[in-house]
């Protein structure tokens, strides 16, 4: 009876510790324990820790995508609401023992249910390492973005998806940097403005998303409780006169006063300090290098999900938002747009993460955008 | 890159941006003689400014132990890795080597290094090691042993004339103000890339873990513009500092045409007593340092570059330098800005910038003997009788 049990345990592949009085007279029990295999263990794929093409991925159907556009995003006219989910959840549960083709009720990828994104045709985007005003990467840490758009007569929404060996989603310690994407458009119509985030008389609309925020969303704002769940420290002479605080209280909790103490939260720095943000994403604007602001109304949203080593990204915002620091996109028409990524682990450059202009972009720049 | 000045070095050097001096510099002078690392300042400058949430780690002022003592982790045994393995090479005055600025890396902004996480968690560790006082098992650092010599060594931001960090912000988010030079970061602006966190040779610029932005010393400015000396300045028990406004015009520095009456600039550029810390670096830091005299020379030398042996020289005969001894009292004396200062026989004067008095200060004590008995009572007065 134990043996066929724990045959079945290793058919089903869950990690079980052999007890001891499973051995029997011919020796000792064979260890059935399953190796769990992280995840984010790099060289997955073919030894590589990036890999150049979509087109040659392991048998993980993401979200479809089987047409591929080249050098051009064509986004596809879809009726209803746009859902935010890049997949289906329930399907998709990452299961970090079984990298397999099977999800939890051992049914093939091949019979997921489709999703919106399934029938709108990817483009792959080559990255390049951003080498033009210092401090920059030498060699890219994120070579290809594969995006597809889709749109309603409301919104335009986009799925980036990138391969990206190491998750990291916390910027709560001091050599901790988040993994990140951003997409660009010019903020006039028909305006080319530089693809190094603009020039003076183009400015262009930037929405950013970034794996910090998404964890502050699913649990709250990490705070240093978060990252350093056993120190200790006397007390916060902030909430030293308030009755019922402790030093973790969440600052969300904090009046004007005591924000005193926290110098960018009393100072609004929502960019960085936002304890009760409700989007991963944010709008900002750029006139060069050096100048991006956060806009003062946000109407894009965001959702990114992890699975099997890749972040997949929607970013949904509004065809024309009203906002006339937002760029505005028109169904029948053609633009053009740019990306930028970050893998906030990766350290090739010699001083931290991808952060700031440390990033990959399009390569070439801006890519034509035609919205059907 | 543009060219500067820098007066330190003796020489040229490259800078990303355009040289522009401020009007004045704030400064601060440490007497390391004197420096008991008590940690005093430490404790002023963190329960004025730095106590909130998500400052745990961070020192605006800290005071370590040398040569084994950092914070964070060997920072400078660190950067001076960066510019080169080999001592930098000084002929006279001139420095021959490179700046964190010059001979960079293809991707490179800056040469730094962002310090690992746990760099900060244990503040001077490894600080008595090359006493030797335990038997080596457990210690942090490895290595020769040497005679017991060692001095503490109190550091703040330096509000740098070329800042690493103001250097190294993609952003423009740090600014040196033109009336007093002090160097603040705009907490509004910062996106916290910690750039300047990597860029500052002396790891003066932190990240606070709950605002996700840098922070560093902003020099008391509320204290500074109403005319006051420093937190650290003025909690300091040991009376080891000294702050005030030096001459930042590189001509008038090159040309001598400092201001005599004004102490720092007298300590500074007139006496050369003290000097500037690991000047190499090639950020021009404002605050300057009287080295120990006790201590290894060739170390002295790495620290504070070529003045080591003028300076020690000056400061152990200061007894008897009536004019040196007039500048080096008023350490410690007054919480108020020392605009000039005048010897008046055997007194130090110090004056605001109104040529009001503020402190006069005796250069020698007067001495009082005791009587061994009161006669009247027959009880004793004194303990060595």
């Amino acid at each position: 009876m134990m043996k066929k049990l724990l045959i079945a345990a290793s058919l089903l592949m869950i990690p079980v510790a052999t007890p001891a009085f499973a051995s029997d007279a011919h020796g000792p029990a064979k260890d059935l324990t399953i190796p769990i295999v992280a995840v984010d263990n790099p060289g997955q794929y073919g030894g590589h820790p990036f890999h150049g093409s979509f087109k040659r991925l392991p048998p993980v159907r993401l979200d479809g995508g089987e047409t591929y556009n080249v050098g051009v995003i064509k986004s596809k006219a879809v009726k209803g609401e746009i859902p935010m989910d890049p997949l289906n959840r329930t399907w998709h549960q990452e299961d970090p023992v079984r990298e397999t083709s099977y999800n939890q009720y051992n049914q093939s990828w091949e019979q997921a249910p489709a999703t919106i994104w399934n029938d709108a045709s990817a483009t792959e985007v080559p990255m390049g390492p951003q080498n033009l005003v210092m401090p920059g990467l030498v060699v890219a840490t994120v070579p290809m973005v594969k995006i597809k758009s889709v749109h309603n007569d409301k919104d335009i929404a986009f799925l980036l998806t990138w391969y990206d060996s190491t998750k990291s989603e916390t910027e709560t310690m001091e050599d901790k940097f988040s993994d990140a994407i951003a997409i660009m458009f010019p903020v006039k119509a028909g305006s080319e403005p530089s693809f190094m985030m603009g020039d003076d008389e183009n400015p262009v609309h930037i929405v950013y998303w970034k794996a910090a925020w998404e964890r502050d969303i699913e649990f709250g704002y990490q705070d240093v409780r978060d990252a350093y769940p056993n120190y200790n420290y006397d007390m916060y002479p902030e909430v030293i006169p308030a009755i019922g605080q402790t030093i973790d209280t969440p600052i969300r909790r904090y009046n004007e006063g005591q924000r005193q103490y926290i110098a960018a939260f009393k100072l609004r720095n929502i960019s960085r300090v936002d304890p009760e943000r409700l989007t991963p994403v944010e709008e900002l604007n750029a006139v060069g290098f050096g100048t991006l602001t956060r806009q003062a109304t946000n109407n894009a949203t965001g959702n990114g999900v992890r699975r099997f080593g890749y972040w997949s990204v929607v970013i949904k915002r509004p065809l024309n938002s009203g906002d006339v620091q937002d760029s505005v996109l028109t169904p029948g028409s053609k633009t053009m747009m740019a990306i930028a990524a970050w893998d906030g682990r990766n350290r090739n450059d010699g001083a931290g993460g991808n952060r700031g202009p440390r990033k990959n972009y399009s390569n070439g720049g801006w890519i034509p955008l035609e919205i059907e | 890159m543009a060219k500067v000045r820098n007066w330190q070095l003796g020489r040229e050097m490259d800078y990303p941006y355009e040289e522009n001096r401020p009007g004045r510099q704030v400064s601060m002078l440490f007497d390391l003689n004197k420096c008991i690392a008590c940690q005093s300042c430490t404790m002023a400058c963190k329960t004025t400014w730095t106590a909130g949430k998500g400052q745990e780690t961070i020192f605006w002022n800290n005071v370590e132990s040398k040569p084994y003592g950092f914070y964070p982790l060997a920072w400078d045994v660190k950067v001076l890795a960066l510019l080169g393995e080999q001592a930098q090479p000084w002929s006279g005055n001139k420095y021959n080597g490179t700046t964190i600025f010059e001979d960079l890396g293809m991707n490179q902004r800056i040469k730094g290094y962002l310090p690992d996480e746990m760099d900060y968690a244990h503040p001077n560790l490894g600080e008595d090691e090359c006493l030797k006082i335990l038997d080596g098992e457990g210690d942090y650092i490895k290595g020769p042993t040497h005679k017991n010599w060692g001095f503490f060594f109190p550091r703040i931001c330096n509000h740098c004339t070329f800042p690493g960090c103001l250097a190294a912000c993609p952003r423009k988010a740090i600014y040196k103000r033109q009336e007093d030079g002090i160097v603040l970061i705009d907490a509004s602006r910062c996106r916290g890339y910690r750039e300047c966190v990597a860029a500052c040779p002396y790891k003066k610029s932190f990240y606070n873990d709950t605002t996700r932005t840098g922070e560093k010393c902003i020099s008391c400015y509320p204290k500074v513009e109403a005319g006051l000396m420093t937190q650290c300045v003025t909690q300091c028990i040991g009376k080891i500092r000294l702050f005030g406004f030096k001459t930042a015009d590189y001509d008038k520095i090159n040309s001598k045409q400092v201001r005599e009456n004004n102490p720092i600039d007298f300590l500074v550029h007139v006496r050369k007593i003290a000097l500037p810390i690991y000047p190499q670096f090639g950020t021009e830091p404002s605050n300057m340092y009287l080295p120990p005299v006790h201590v290894n020379p060739d170390f002295l030398s790495q620290v504070f570059g070529p003045g080591v042996e003028n300076s020690i020289k000056q400061y152990r005969n200061a007894g008897k330098d009536k004019e040196l001894l007039a500048a080096l009292l008023l350490f410690g004396v007054t919480e108020r800005i020392c605009d000039t200062f005048k010897l008046e026989g055997n007194e130090t004067v110090g004056y605001d910038p109104q040529g009001k008095e503020i402190v006069r200060v005796p250069l020698t004590e007067p001495v009082y003997i005791r009587q061994v008995k009161n006669l009247k009572t027959g009880a004793f007065l004194t303990n060595n009788s």
